[in-house]
This record gives structure tokens, sequence and C-alpha cells, in this order.
């Protein structure tokens, strides 16, 4: 076959040819500095991380740290890869490089939510983001993702000792759960209208004659609120004896997962041990009696083990391309949204077991991440559709332009670069786990050995219980890796 | 149209690419200058906490009657920091342990190093090196009499227009032997931003 290259060349020389080609390199350009790399612009970010992914479910996390694509500073991801960075740190137990990485995504969220209400450079990526697609624009670190970082941040304080940065992270966490309480404080209430509307009854009686109540509103908080981050600030605060502060995260807990028996349990232990007396009466008529996990005072120590299971599921590139002929010339309309639509594809994680000695405890799922991440993708969507209708004129622009300056060459140029770069924004934080599970159990003071069962895979914990003192387990089990840190708080 | 366009663009690429580029520099400034570079925990919340809380310690009628008959030792314990920032109180506990001893009126013995004193001892004493006339001796440290310590806390509260913060630091003195508190005070601080209109 032989290829004739004269009129490309011929091409060139045409000063028409050189108005797409100077329009191209500033598009590049403009992308350039709006802080993307040209990967970026051709494949999504859940294809990028499958890789990363991969490693962590065979418990390769070296490998799943280098594999990460590191990114700069200027680039619009980079506070997304700090994350990721962050947690793929802490999975290998690297508590100091974990903690640099948090922070630098602390700094982005902090200098982000400082910035000026109108920004010329972020009109600048709005315009990249018309020329290529949603990924042009700097990512924003979500409220769930946000705990999620503080609640990880907490763990890296504690397991270098520093007890207080971990109750600083805790209260952090706080912050950004008010505040997503806050804005949507609208949702509770119309959930709240709507439900009194359908059982027809006062708002004073609301509870007592409507005991689903509690439930829906808990329904609509666990799209926002993540109890993950509420129980563990409890837990820290239990084990710094602020015995108040950890009963207002506990009930905070409950409040999202109001069938957690373990956080019944511990709701209804402190509202004994400080006298709330119309809570107690409160709780036990909603769950009966407190029924104490062991009679005995002296000589035990609670063991909680805290377990991460699976990795959250990506979002997809849900992308169409119409091809549609206008005066005889094809052209491609192509429009591309990020979904969740193939969720079933997640199944739900199996049941882990704890042996101790005869007894055998299930853990309680206490954070479900993909209804976090849906309700994000919920929140952004109408303006990701707006500006994918917006992207479908400016492209056309481009290509009629191209077409009148380059001809038949410029037009399908034009349309290749129109279908290959629209990508749908499938950045999200991809290393998070996909269930968070619970389980609280006072044990006998000395050593203690914990058996998992997971899928059939069994792992040992040798626990130092300490009297009267919180022992921490987290344990992460994802495709085949288990992995567990212990400490006594 | 054309050439209006690519003048357009033109016009937006140097104006962001000038965004993108800016000269660092270097200069002493004045260490005591008010500092308002953001509204997380500065030197300015530093120094007010330090000067008020010693300033109302050896004002208050109480102390002077503590420290007519001498100078009374006493160690600072740490404060503890309740805010969500993450805060070097030990800073804080050095800027007032230093001004009340500057004053005169008392006298310090710092737990913070009893570690390594005590370390410094068994080498004097155990390691063999040392000759034993010229070794200081266990037991001849001073206990303390009064202790001073407190808390840092905050609350944070924003919106899309501005944020704000306050700070409250409440400091206390205890006598060690009767458990009494002698002196008790408290300084306040709040900063508010207001976000810019508009910026780069």
């Amino acid at each position: 076959m032989k290829i004739i290259f004269a009129p490309l060349v011929d091409y060139f020389r045409q000063r028409r040819f050189r108005y797409l080609f100077i329009t191209s390199g500033m598009t590049v350009m403009l992308v350039g500095c709006a802080g993307m790399q040209l990967s970026d612009m051709f494949s999504g970010y859940a294809q990028q991380m499958l890789p990363v992914r991969n490693h962590i479910d065979q418990g390769q996390l070296q490998q799943a740290q280098s594999t990460l694509i590191v990114r700069s500073k200027t680039e619009n991801s980079y506070a997304l890869s700090q994350l990721e960075a962050g947690r793929l740190a802490f999975l290998a137990n690297d508590w100091s490089s974990s903690q640099k990485a948090f922070e630098q995504a602390y700094d982005y969220v902090k200098t982000t939510n400082e910035q000026a209400k109108i920004r010329i450079s972020e009109s600048l990526n709005q315009a990249g983001a018309l020329l290529s697609n949603d990924n042009a624009l700097p990512y924003v670190i979500p409220a769930y993702e946000q705990s999620m970082m503080h609640s990880y941040q907490a763990i890296n304080y504690l397991m270098q000792g520093d007890r207080e940065g971990a109750l600083v992270e805790v209260r952090r966490a706080n912050i950004v759960q008010e505040n997503s309480l806050k804005q949507n404080q609208d949702k509770l209430d119309e959930a709240r209208s709507d439900a009194l509307q359908k059982a027809d009854v006062p708002e004073s009686s609301l509870y007592s004659s409507f005991p689903d109540m509690e439930s829906t509103l808990a329904d609509v908080k666990s799209g926002f609120q993540n109890a993950y981050t509420f129980y563990l600030s409890g837990v820290l605060y239990e084990a710094s004896n602020e015995l108040n502060d950890a009963y207002i995260d506990y009930k905070r807990a409950l409040e999202i997962y109001p069938d957690n028996p373990v956080l019944i349990n511990d709701v209804q232990r402190l509202a004994q041990r400080l006298s709330m007396q119309d809570d107690i009466v409160r709780f036990n008529q909603r769950y009966g009696e407190y029924q104490p996990k062991s009679l005995q005072s002296n000589g035990i120590g609670d063991v909680i083990v805290v377990i991460e299971l699976g990795q959250i599921m990506p979002r997809e590139d849900a992308s169409i391309n119409l091809p549609t002929s206008h005066r005889g010339r094809l052209r491609f309309y192509s429009l591309s949204l990020p979904s969740y639509n193939h969720a079933r594809q997640f199944t739900v994680p199996a049941q882990v077991q704890l042996r101790q000695g005869e007894q055998v405890l299930t853990a309680e799922p206490l954070l479900e991440l993909l209804p976090l991440a849906k309700f994000q993708l919920y929140e952004q969507m109408p303006g990701m559709v707006a500006r994918q209708v917006l992207r479908i004129f400016a492209k056309e622009e481009i290509r009629q332009e191209a077409a009148r300056s380059g001809g038949d060459v410029g037009n399908i140029l034009a349309s290749l670069y129109n279908i290959a770069s629209e990508r749908a924004d499938t950045r999200s934080w991809l290393t998070l786990p996909q269930q968070i599970q619970v389980l609280r159990q006072p044990l006998g003071v000395g050593k203690q050995s914990i058996e998992v069962d997971y899928n059939g895979q069994q792992q040992l914990i040798d626990v130092e219980v300490k009297e009267n003192r919180i022992t921490l387990v987290k344990l992460t089990v994802t495709g085949n890796y288990i992995g567990y840190i212990t400490s006594n708080l | 149209m054309k050439t209006l366009t690519l003048s357009l663009i033109s016009i937006g690429l140097v104006l962001s690419l000038g965004a993108c580029s800016n000269k660092a520099t270097v200069s002493y400034g004045d260490a005591q200058e008010v500092e308002t570079t953001d509204l997380s925990f500065g030197s300015t919340d530093l120094q007010t906490i330090a000067t008020e809380m010693t300033d109302s310690l050896l004002q208050s009628v109480a102390v002077n009657e503590l420290t007519r008959d001498g100078r009374p030792v006493m160690y600072v314990e740490r404060i503890k920091n309740k805010t969500s920032e993450h805060i070097d109180t030990e800073s804080i506990t050095d800027s007032v342990s230093t001004k009340l001893l500057r004053s005169g009126k008392f006298r310090f013995v710092d737990m913070s190093r009893v570690q390594d004193v005590s370390k410094q001892l068994e080498f004097q004493n155990e390691g063999g090196l040392v000759d034993p006339s010229k070794a200081v001796q266990f037991g001849k440290q001073t206990g303390a009499e009064y202790m001073l310590y407190g808390n840092l806390s905050s609350i944070v509260k924003s919106n899309k227009d501005k944020s704000d913060v306050y700070y409250k630091f409440t400091m206390r003195l205890m006598d060690l032997e009767s458990g009494i508190v002698e002196w008790a005070d408290e300084t306040e601080i709040r900063k508010t931003k207001e976000k810019q209109g508009w910026s780069w």
C-alpha cells in the first residue's frame, strides 16, 4: 500500500490550516495550564486506578503505591492523588507518610474554603472543561471523603502515640459533618414533613406514634453523614475519659444506624453511667432494658474491632456517541456522564466472624460508603448536565471552525478529538473501603487471641487487653488480603 | 472575527500564564508585629495569651500573698489542646513559664525534662566514669508546691461569606498540698475573615 503525503503537506502550507493548528495548540495549552495530564483527557480516572485497586486486592501494597500516578500541586487532581497516597500509606502502616499526604489534602481543602467568591482562574478552568471534559476542573473533596480523611488521620496520630492530635482530627471531622448536616437540613425537614403527612400525626407525638420515622430520617442522613467517623470519635473520647463527648458522638452514630446493636449498647451504657434519665427512658422504650455485655467490672477491658471490607465502587463512564448526518457530512455528538448504574456487580461483603474462646461474634455494619458517594454524584449532577450541554455547543463550534479552515481533514480531526476527549468525570477517592463493620466485646485482661473468619480465610489476631482500657483492632479485608493493626487506647 | 477570537485566546493565555508564575521573596520582620496571614492559631495569638496570662497572674492579690515570703516553686502541667487545630501547646507553656521566671517571683521545676535528668543522674552515679565525690546526688531535688495548668478550646464557624474562630484559653494555679485553686483567669480571642470578592 502506498500512502501519498503530498495533499497533507499542501494542507500544512495553507494558511487556513495554520489556524486549525494554532487553535488545537491553544486548547492543549489551555488544558495544560488548567492542570491536566494528557492521559486524563483521554482516559477516565476509574480506569487509571484499576491497577492500583487490583494490587490492593492481592495485598501487594508496595506495588499499589508505586503504580499510583503522582500528581504535582498544579494539577487539578492533586488533592485526590494525596488522598489515594495517604490511604495507601495507611494500609502499608506507614503512619507518618500517610499523615503528610492527608495534611496536603487538608491544606488544599482549607485553601479552597478560604478562596474568594469569584475566581478568574476558575473561569479559565471552566473554559478548559468546555473544550475537553469535566476532568479539567479542580477536584473538590466532598464532605464524606473529608470525614474519612480525618478518621484515617486520627488513627495516624494515634499510632504515633499522639492522642491529643487524634482528637484534633476527630473535631475536624465533626466540623465537616456538622456543616454537611447544615447544608442538607432542608432534605431532612422535607423527609420529616413527608412522613408526617403520610402518618397524619402532630409533630409532638412523632417518635412514639411513628416508629419508622427514625429509620426514615436515618436513611436520609446516611446519604451525607458518616456513622463510622462519629463512632471512632466516641471511642477516642471515651478512651480519654471524656464520657460526655463520647456519649454525644455515639448518639449521633445511632441516629444514622438506629438498629446497630453495638451502638445501642454503647449509648445505653453511657446513658446509665452519666445518668441521662430522659434518654434512659426513651432508649429503654425503643430498645428494651440495657443489658451489660459483662457483669464483671474488674479484670476486663473492651476490645473494639473495626473491619474495613472491600473497595468502594468506582463511578462509571456512561458515554454515548450519536452519529448524525448534516448536509452529507457525518458528525458525532458525544455525551458522557458518570454513573453508579452497575451497583449490582458489587456483592455485599461476606460476614466477618470472630471467635474468642467459645464465643462466636458477628460484626455489624457501621458504614456503607456507596450511598454517600451516590449522594455526592446526585448533588453534582445538575452542574454536570449543564456543562455537558454547553460542551456539545462549544465542541460543535470547534468542529465547524475546523471544517471551515481545514476542510474534511479538519472536520474529521475535530470530530475525533470531540469523541476522544469526551470523558465523564469518574474521579472519586477509590482506595476507600466499601463497608465498615464494628464489633465490641469486653474480654479478660491479658493476652487474648481472636480468630477472624472471612470467606473461608482465617487470621489469628493476638491482642493484649489492659484493665478498663479500650483495645482497638483495625482489620482490613479485601480480595485476598487481610491486614490488621492493634492499639491500646 | 477569527483574528478577534485568536487575540482573545492569546490574551487569556498570557493572563493565565502570568497567574501561574510569580517571584518568591524573603525578608525579616518584627517578631511582635500583628500577624494576620490566616485564621489559624498564630504568633500574635500565642503572644497575647502568654502576656495576658502572666500579667494577670503576677498582678493578682492571691499570688502577691504567696510570693511575699519567698519564691514558691511551681511547675507547668501541659496545656490541653481542645481545639480543632494541631497547636503546639508546649510553646504556650514555654512562653508563660519564661515570663514568670523573668519576673523573679517564682522558681520552676521542668517536668518535661525529668527523664533526661534521671538519665544524667544515673550516668553520673552508676556509670562509673564520674568521680563519685563530684557526682550530683539522687534525691536532692526540690518538689513543686504549685501546679499551673490550662485548657485551650475553640469554636469554628463559617459560611460562604466569612469564617469566624473563637479561642478561649483558661489557666489555673493549684496549691498541690491543699488542692486549692489560688488563681484562675481566661483570655478570649476572636478572629473573623471575610472572603475576598474576587481574585485570580
